[in-house]
């Protein structure tokens, strides 16, 4: 982990762009988005064909941090993408969201097969910045050690990046929020995410799993002519898992005996969405959050474990019906003994 | 030993309470059909509607032998009845959509094309979503592929 140390970058010492690296991931976000609208006006003429966008703008929602169709922070019954039922429809994301200790990137695509099925996939980039050094700090005060005399997976340093790459799978089990109207009746759709922690070491060492899966059942519905005549979008969600901050910090924890313990949880979440207007949107969600005990039952076990539930206010903005821009603030709440968690979360959506 | 705070809880009530009926704000009695411009302004949306959607690439197809002054009386008929505007419209839309094979991509296109044309009125968005909803529910009885 400390060796590729000086490849990594500060979010405190650089400007997002300054990095090549996302850098690279926005240039290719921008060649995707080109791709995209370039299939879409030549495929417009065609009026029936299986990549013709044929559902309304927005009904593909944006794109949750884990990759799938939702919005900031929760993932939608709604299929990614504008295909129909007999269409295939995708989208790419790119997110950022600043917290005070912490950066996160993530970025990724999903694919919709005939409004039943999506698969997707996103990479999330968890960066420390000078935190690292302080997390060393912490831990080496309560051990009353030198830094150097920590396990090397529990060494952080400045500038680590924890890492995971998510998979996602979502089939529709019924319903149509724009069809279903005069009705309570929901789109539902099921789905699991799987996650792969990159950083091995420093998960197992906090005593948790750095693979794991968190499964869900997601139930939507809006109504075209909810609130002041405006459309309302409401979404409960489900999930069954046994996640630590969505994985960035492993899976499971310790039981009171230091063994290993993958407790999953029944966890709630919702999302609320007012339309001002077809194209704008405000919304909050909440999404709630397993608590498990990482490390240890002690002091660092408890202020490392420490966990909140997440949060976000947001703003999604379809300038065109192929792209989407949402803006949040974001409450993560505690994050590794680090309070106050909360910050300005950035996602430009690309669909069709 | 970390305890969950208590923010939990009430999501789940929250959560439950979203899922019922979120929205019985419809404006109950609102006159929708005055919004529309009563007689005069549903015949000229419809008019205008009729005639975007005929040179839509996307579904001009489906009305090559479409009766065109027939399906705008209809229409008209239709929105009047739907928007309490005291008209009798008693065809089956599972009927005559039978034949067509409306897929979910014209239907969207066509509700697409309506909203254009309501929004080139300055009809009040109230009134459009309160139109589209009812049209919307009527998938099932007219997309048949």
């Amino acid at each position: 982990m400390k060796s590729i140390q000086t490849t990594k970058r500060s979010p405190t010492d650089h400007s997002l762009c300054e990095d090549p690296r996302v850098r690279r991931r926005v240039s290719l976000l921008y060649a995707g988005i080109i791709a995209v609208a370039f299939v879409c006006s030549a495929s417009a003429r065609a009026g029936t064909g299986i990549l013709d966008a044929g559902r309304l703008t927005a009904t593909g929602a944006v794109t949750a941090v884990d990759g799938s169709a939702g919005g900031g922070i929760n993932p939608w019954a709604v299929i990614a993408g504008y295909g129909t039922n007999r269409q295939i429809g995708g989208s790419t994301f790119y997110t950022h969201l600043t917290l005070p200790n912490f950066q996160l990137n993530a970025y990724g695509a999903a694919i919709g097969l005939f409004d039943r099925v999506e698969l997707s996939y996103a990479r999330q980039d968890f960066s420390l910045g000078n935190t690292g050094a302080q997390l060393d700090g912490a831990i080496a005060g309560f051990f009353g050690a030198p830094v150097s005399g920590l396990p090397a997976p529990l060494q952080f340093g400045a500038n680590d990046t924890l890492s995971q790459d998510i998979i996602g799978l979502k089939v529709r089990l019924f319903g149509n929020i724009v069809y279903d109207q005069g009705t309570l009746l929901p789109e539902v759709s099921v789905g699991v995410h799987y996650h792969q922690n990159n950083n091995t070491a420093t998960i197992r060492a906090l005593g948790a799993r750095p693979n794991g899966s968190t499964f869900y059942i997601s139930a939507s519905k809006l109504y075209l002519d909810g609130l002041f005549g405006r459309y309302t979008f409401v979404d409960f969600n489900l999930n069954v898992t046994d996640a630590n901050q969505n994985g960035l910090l492993g899976f499971g924890g310790l039981d009171r005996n230091g063994a290993f313990s993958n407790r999953y949880h029944l966890e709630p979440a919702f999302s609320i969405a007012q339309f001002i207007t077809r194209t704008m949107a405000v919304g909050y969600e909440f999404r709630a959050m397993p608590q498990n005990q990482l490390v240890g039952y002690n002091a660092l076990g408890d202020a490392v474990s420490r966990t909140s539930d997440w949060q976000d206010i947001f703003l999604a903005y379809f300038p065109a019906k192929f792209v989407s821009i949402t803006a949040a603030y974001a409450r993560l709440g505690a994050i590794a003994s680090l309070p106050g968690q909360n910050g300005l979360y950035l996602s430009l959506n690309a669909s069709f | 030993m970390i305890t969950r705070n208590s923010q939990f809880h009430r999501a789940w009530v929250l959560g439950v309470l979203l899922m019922l009926p979120a929205v019985a704000a419809q404006a109950a009695g609102a006159d929708y059909y005055a919004q529309f411009g009563g007689a005069a302004g549903m015949r000229a949306l419809v008019n205008a509607f009729v005639n975007r959607v005929v040179i839509d690439p996307r579904i001009s197809a489906y009305f090559r032998r479409t009766n065109i002054p027939a399906l705008k009386a209809a229409l008209a008929l239709q929105f009047c009845q739907l928007e309490g505007g005291n008209c009798k419209f008693s065809m089956s839309m599972h009927a005559v959509h039978a034949q067509l094979g409306v897929t979910q991509a014209a239907f969207n296109a066509l509700a697409n094309d309506l909203y254009l044309t309501m929004d080139r009125r300055a009809i009040p968005m109230a009134a459009q979503n309160n139109l589209l909803a009812k049209l919307a529910a009527m998938e099932p009885q007219v997309v048949t592929r």
